[in-house]
């Protein structure tokens, strides 16, 4: 009984470390970090050097009202495009590692799930769209909208629907890469049309724009979700869709 | 009125700040990783209103979906395949979550 008391005594005193030498200069040294971050804060030269005037300028041309999606989509479109480049790069890093561990034996949805996931999904659709239009005169945009549409996808993937993991994932594969597609070929347009890379007339750029906003939207959101399964889909290009005993035994 | 209001964002701010710092200091010391988890969902909306305070309603939003809607569940799903190897994924160092008595 003695030793069992002094076994417990034991655990809690290690379970509270304290902390040790090199863990509080490491605290005193950020500490000062962060004290030398808002002193600078503070010092920052009024009026702060930025490139509102010169966005303000010239928004007229961009063929959008709002400055953050003129910035984003227009001025410095170059670094959106290598942007959703990137995010097709992570998601085909996370789907060369394993399979989407979707359960073996998936259980029936309960009603209450069911009707709930039914009831928002068209929602979120609803919501992420509407958001994706808005940016172009208030807040909003490709990327927000595109998150409202992954956090969407992610609902659908956790719900214990019977026919998600069996989708085919050809429409997926092209949702993912239609992003990233429509950036080069509007920069091969502005190439052809007006004679540099990414260049949009400023008649049609609200045309443009739109449409690059639909389809990054939509990317995004794939993309987004895909991170969230953690593999490649089941259903590989080459085989059937899905087959009963093909999960890896991941699940229980 | 105007120093009022500026009064009450000078409180909000503080209030806020003290907040994401307590957040962060609780998720990095905690020991159990589903509660870090937990922690870092409610940073992350935190920072949320924060953007909104530094005026980018765009970021906040951006921030909120994915930084507290995509990423905490993408940890928890993370969470979850590293569980299904070992119970003792939880702790963070390595315990089992009752205490040994025996």
């Amino acid at each position: 009984m003695v030793r069992r008391n002094e076994a417990k005594m034991n655990n809690r005193h290690q379970t509270k470390k304290r902390l040790s030498g090199l863990l509080w200069t490491l605290l005193l040294l950020t500490i000062f970090l962060a004290g030398l971050l808002i002193w600078t804060v503070l010092n920052i030269p009024r009026p702060l050097p930025s490139l509102s005037r010169e966005t303000a300028e010239y928004l007229a041309m961009s063929g959008v009202n709002n400055p953050v999606t003129a910035v984003l989509l227009n001025f410095r479109g170059y670094d959106t495009m290598l942007e959703v480049m990137v995010f097709l790069l992570g998601a085909m890093t996370v789907w060369s590692i394993t399979h989407a561990p979707f359960p073996a034996r998936v259980a029936n949805p309960s009603p209450v799930q069911a009707t709930a996931v039914r009831l928002l999904t068209p929602l979120v659709c609803l919501i992420g769209g509407y958001l994706i239009w808005q940016g172009a005169y208030q807040t909003g945009g490709a990327f927000q909208g595109g998150a409202v549409l992954s956090a969407g996808v992610v609902l659908l993937l956790i719900s214990d629907f019977i026919w998600v993991p069996r989708m085919h994932s050809l429409p997926l594969r092209l949702g993912m890469a239609v992003g990233p597609l429509l950036f080069v070929i509007l920069a091969i347009w502005g190439v052809i049309t007006e004679g540099s890379l990414l260049k949009l007339s400023p008649e049609n750029a609200w045309a443009y724009l739109l449409f690059l906003e639909a389809g990054c939207g939509i990317s995004i959101g794939l993309t987004l979700a895909a991170f969230f399964a953690g593999g490649r889909p089941l259903g590989d290009l080459r085989e059937e869709p899905y087959k009963a005993d093909q999960d890896d035994g991941e699940e229980g | 009125m105007d120093a009022g209001l500026t009064y009450i964002y000078t409180c909000f701010d503080i209030v806020l700040s003290a907040a994401l710092l307590w957040l962060a200091w609780q998720l990095l010391r905690s020991t159990d990783i589903f509660k870090a988890i937990i922690f870092f969902i409610c940073f992350g909306l935190l920072m949320s209103i924060a953007w909104v305070r530094m005026h980018a309603p765009d970021v906040a939003l951006a921030e909120a979906a994915i930084g507290a809607g995509l990423t905490g569940p993408l940890f928890l799903a993370a969470l979850r395949r590293m569980e299904l190897g070992s119970r003792k994924e939880r702790r963070i160092d390595g315990k089992e979550e009752r205490s040994e008595d025996e």
